[in-house]
């Protein structure tokens, strides 16, 4: 039934041309440079530290590593990240 | 940026916070919408963030419930600025007054100056300015316009012909231009002219008063020229004599002339040596170990830092030395007796006035020795011989 329930989601995405963010749920995740990142649709913090971000989404963890990272804003659903980034990676999904 | 400017205005708080869930604290203030923002992490349990003032109240439970401590390092902002301010109250008035007293110096008359003016006095403007009003420390919002100003100037000072005052910063300028007056007749007493020295009558004319001597009469020292008293004993009047007399007079001059003449020459030898100077205090510090001069002369040149009419008390003095030496010309007898004349006339020309002519001059007796020549000389000169004397009035009852 859940197998179902996905590919039924992403034909009526390929089919009717929605971003896939609105429709899976997923964290859109902006970046300028490695300087400054952006991220919609998060479901809070689990561990942040000055050279790592580990970061609850809907389907799982990002874990953001870089230097003298910033939280410069923080909101229910989106965050902007500061510092050295060096890289991001998806774990458990 | 237009955020930062919000924040700034309504101020916010750094607070440093301990504790070992400092992620979960993060979420729950979050969840509680208390609003932070520049999370930084400084050591494992410890991080620190800004955040309104007015929330500061409100992450109290949420500590408690995490077990973390917080305290605030910084306050930020407009509003704790102004307290900062409010509270240092004499600064405030300080700064108050300081302003204050600026404003009051800059709207004053500190200075007030008379140009243009050469025959009435600087006192007598500034006087009749001061009616008006315009004096030191007077404020200048007190004052009529210029123009006006200039105006009932020129009615107070009858002998001007323009006045124009000028407001420059804190500066008042008054220019003046002066009407030309008639020259006035100087005040004279009333005189004889009288003789002043032994002298032969060239020339008499006698503009007013009595002539009495005529051409070619001799008079002495103190000899009445032209009188001031005009009629007889019985019926007489006093006046202002004038007029002109001339006559020749007699000088004898003796005179020596050196036959020997000094000149000093520069050799074209020179140095330079430089000082530095403090007051009265001067250190050489160039020109050591130079070529000594028996005779020389040296020019000294005082250069300071200087602007407007200050100088600095120090400065750097250049001494040029020159060498000198001087030689000796031997003149011939006749220059020797042309220089003595020469020298003998310009006095005598400076003595007896500059209208005075030399008639005849007559060496009348010469006399040489191995360095100098003695003359005697004789010159008849035609010169001005009138010096005025006052009349004391007497009354003839007093006389008796």
């Amino acid at each position: 039934m859940r197998q179902f329930n996905k590919k039924f989601k992403k034909m009526t995405t390929r089919l009717l041309d929605l971003p896939e963010d609105v429709v899976f749920d997923l964290p859109r995740i902006t970046m300028i440079g490695n300087m400054q990142c952006y991220i919609e649709n998060h479901e809070g913090i689990i561990q942040f530290t000055s050279n790592k971000l580990l970061l609850k989404i809907p389907n799982g963890r990002i874990e953001v590593t870089g230097e003298d990272l910033v939280i410069r804003t923080i909101l229910s659903e989106e965050m902007m990240l500061e510092g050295t980034i060096e890289g991001y990676r998806y774990l458990d999904s | 940026m237009i955020n930062k400017i919000y924040k700034t205005i309504t101020g916010y708080i750094e607070v440093e916070i301990s504790g070992k869930l400092l992620d979960v604290l993060i979420n729950e203030c979050v969840r509680s919408n208390i609003s932070i923002w520049n999370i930084k992490k400084i050591a494992p349990d410890k991080m620190r963030w800004h955040m309104t003032p007015s929330q500061y109240k409100n992450i109290r439970m949420l500590l408690k419930k995490t077990g973390s401590r917080s305290r605030i390092i910084k306050r930020s902002g407009l509003p704790f600025t102004l307290h900062k301010w409010m509270r240092r109250k004499f600064l405030m008035v300080g700064v108050a007054l300081f302003v204050l007293g600026i404003y009051i110096n800059s709207a004053m008359i500190w200075n007030v100056e008379v140009n243009g003016n050469e025959n009435i006095h600087t006192d007598q403007i500034l006087e009749a300015a001061d009616e008006l009003g315009l004096h030191r420390y007077q404020f200048k919002f007190r004052l009529d316009d210029v123009n006006e100003i200039a105006a009932q100037l020129m009615q107070m000072l009858p002998d001007t012909s323009w006045i124009g005052v000028e407001m420059k910063g804190t500066k008042l300028k008054i220019e003046v231009v002066e009407s030309i007056l008639k020259e006035q007749k100087e005040l004279k007493n009333p005189r004889h002219f009288v003789a002043k020295h032994d002298a032969v009558i060239t020339e008499i004319f006698a503009e007013r008063g009595s002539p009495k001597v005529r051409p070619n009469m001799r008079v002495k020292q103190g000899d009445i020229l032209i009188s001031g008293v005009l009629g007889d004993e019985e019926n007489n009047k006093i006046v202002v004599a004038e007029g002109k007399v001339r006559g020749l007079v007699w000088y004898e001059y003796d005179i020596a002339i050196p036959l020997e003449q000094k000149v000093k020459t520069y050799t074209g030898n020179s140095d330079s040596n430089k000082y530095v100077r403090f007051g009265d205090w001067t250190l050489k510090i160039w020109g050591f170990g130079g070529d000594e001069f028996k005779t020389y002369e040296s020019d000294l040149e005082y250069s300071t830092l200087s602007w407007r009419n200050y100088s600095l008390p120090f400065g750097i003095l250049n001494e040029t030395v020159r060498e000198s030496q001087s030689t000796s010309n031997k003149i011939s007898l006749e220059e020797a007796r042309e220089r003595g004349l020469q020298e003998a006339k310009a006095e005598l020309i400076q003595y007896a006035g500059t209208d005075a002519e030399i008639i005849t001059q007559n060496i009348l007796h010469q006399k040489q020795d191995n360095v100098k020549v003695y003359m005697k000389v004789f010159f008849e000169v035609e010169q001005d011989i009138v010096v005025e004397q006052t009349i004391i009035e007497t009354t003839p009852e007093q006389g008796e």
